[in-house]
């Protein structure tokens, strides 16, 4: 099939496909319950079966770099991250521009669309060692880390990196976009992609200058100014220059790694990346009780628990639960337990509602930071205990 | 594919992303998600002072390969790719693919 935008083909994964053996996985950080993490997968392509060994030292290295970065380094408990050891038989990458050409699983090779830094990889293949080794819900993200020292790499449905040191620098910035969705805060050279004329879907930039109508007017300080005047780091303002444009488009910070290597995300990406965490991750990982209809035909006590994935890193206390019952506030805490006969006779609601309240995050429009979970409560008929 | 395929709690349209939505026979939604856009790669690489350039390239020629349920009743997929309008997404069509 080939479309207008030109996806050649469409591979579909219902039923059953025949496969050779599963590549090794291994679980390089456990969490949680997948069902309730992101989860990462990493594949490395032009790693013999010899270079194994430096193939786990360079995924642990890359995965230092990336907990290290805020928001990763508080939140690096919401993740679970298996490593793929795709073995290929000749080590290295293509690099067809100079005749040098290795044979690997998945096909990594620079000079990709004429571009000398830019590794593209056999897609197909990919998605094959995925099929074998992984369910489907456990490739939230994918990395492919190439066993490659010069710069290179893609972003994409797959995060592409080699071994250079800047490729968990890139890789941060690239997941900014495909994790993030956030925009590039750079400009271009004569302005090759720059378009201005609409406001941009992306939190990070926008075309208003005027402080009350800027996106992320809410972390600007009443006394900073708007456009900013002066080229300071680490100062929410409006800065003119994003998204491939030098004028007409504004970005909130001075040098975000939106922008630049080696920089932190900063206030606004940050928060984004912290409400995208929690498109993935639910701050209720279970619940007790696992059914949320219950009976009681006598005076008892009734237990309930929620379990979370954890307070972010550093962040004691960010994660407050509040039980409500009938719509009242009735406590704090992961627990609670109730004297059925203690509630008047008849339908109850019992409500958990688990919130991270982490200031990194100052608007939730949609409620991402939040859970609740209600159970039904019938209370008996008796009134012998009404009142203990 | 047999087993839980997790929705996203949140999910936001983007450029590079597609929409999948499973239907049945008579066009009833079964079940819809988005997936990366396999045909959008980004180019980047920093100057000397860290700074970034690059550029987005779109790719005419790629696969892509789409996890879905294992729903009896499916009968085909539609692909739809969001555009932006400077206010909201508009989802345009580009293919309907059966799975018979």
């Amino acid at each position: 099939m080939k479309s207008a935008v030109g996806l050649a083909t469409v591979a579909c994964c219902l039923g059953v496909v025949a496969r050779s053996v599963a590549e090794p996985v291994t679980v390089v950080r456990g969490n949680g319950p997948d069902d309730n993490r992101v989860n990462v997968a990493i594949l490395g392509d032009g790693y013999t079966a010899e270079e194994l060994a430096k193939y786990s030292t360079d995924v642990d290295l890359l995965l230092a770099g990336l907990f290290r970065q805020t928001p990763f380094s508080e939140y690096e408990s919401y993740f679970n991250v298996r490593r793929i050891d795709v073995v290929s038989n000749e080590s290295g990458a293509d690099h067809p521009a100079d005749g040098m050409f290795r044979d690997t699983a998945l096909g990594a090779a620079y000079d990709c669309a004429d571009i000398e830094y830019l590794i593209c990889v056999n897609n197909a293949a990919v998605h094959e060692v995925l099929e074998r080794s992984l369910t489907g819900n456990l490739r939230d993200m994918v990395l492919i880390l190439v066993n490659d020292d010069e710069y290179g790499g893609s972003g994409g449905a797959f995060a592409v990196a080699s071994t250079n040191v800047q490729s968990t620098e890139i890789i941060l910035h690239e997941l900014g976009h495909s994790f993030g969705l956030l925009a590039d805060e750079y400009t271009a050279f004569g302005g090759s992609g720059c378009s201005n004329t609409v406001e941009p879907p992306e939190v990070n930039v926008t075309r208003e200058s005027m402080r009350e109508s800027i996106k992320w007017s809410y972390w600007i300080e009443p006394d900073t100014p708007v456009p900013a005047t002066t080229a300071t780091r680490g100062v929410v303002s409006a800065f003119e220059g994003a998204k491939y444009c030098a004028s007409g488009l504004y970005r909130p910070t001075y040098d975000s790694r939106m922008r630049s290597l080696g920089r932190p995300f900063e206030e606004v990406n940050t928060e984004q990346l912290i409400r995208r965490i929690y498109n993935r991750v639910s701050p209720i990982d279970s619940v007790s009780p696992a059914v949320d209809e219950l009976r009681s035909d006598r005076c008892e006590f009734l237990d309930f628990f929620v379990q979370t994935p954890g307070e972010p890193d550093g962040l004691p206390g960010t994660l407050e639960t509040t039980w409500r019952i009938d719509g009242r506030v009735f406590a704090g805490g992961d627990s609670l337990t109730l004297v059925s006969c203690a509630l008047p006779p008849g339908r109850h609601s019992v409500e958990a509602e688990v919130r991270d309240t982490n200031p990194a995050v100052r608007r939730d429009p949609d409620d991402a930071l939040v859970e609740r979970y209600r159970w039904n409560v019938l209370a008996p008929e008796s009134e012998i205990l009404s009142g203990r | 594919m047999s087993g839980a395929l997790r929705r996203e709690r949140r999910p936001q349209l983007s450029y590079d992303r597609l929409v999948v939505v499973l239907r049945d026979s008579q066009g009833r939604e079964l079940d819809w998600r988005l997936v990366r856009n396999p045909a959008i790669l980004r180019a980047e690489a920093p100057g000397p002072d860290g700074q970034l350039t690059g550029r987005v390239i779109e790719l005419d020629d790629v696969e892509l390969s789409i996890a879905i349920p294992n729903i009896a009743t499916a009968d085909h997929i539609e692909l739809y790719r969001p555009r932006w309008t400077g206010a909201e997404h508009m989802l345009d069509s580009l293919a309907q693919v059966p799975l018979r």
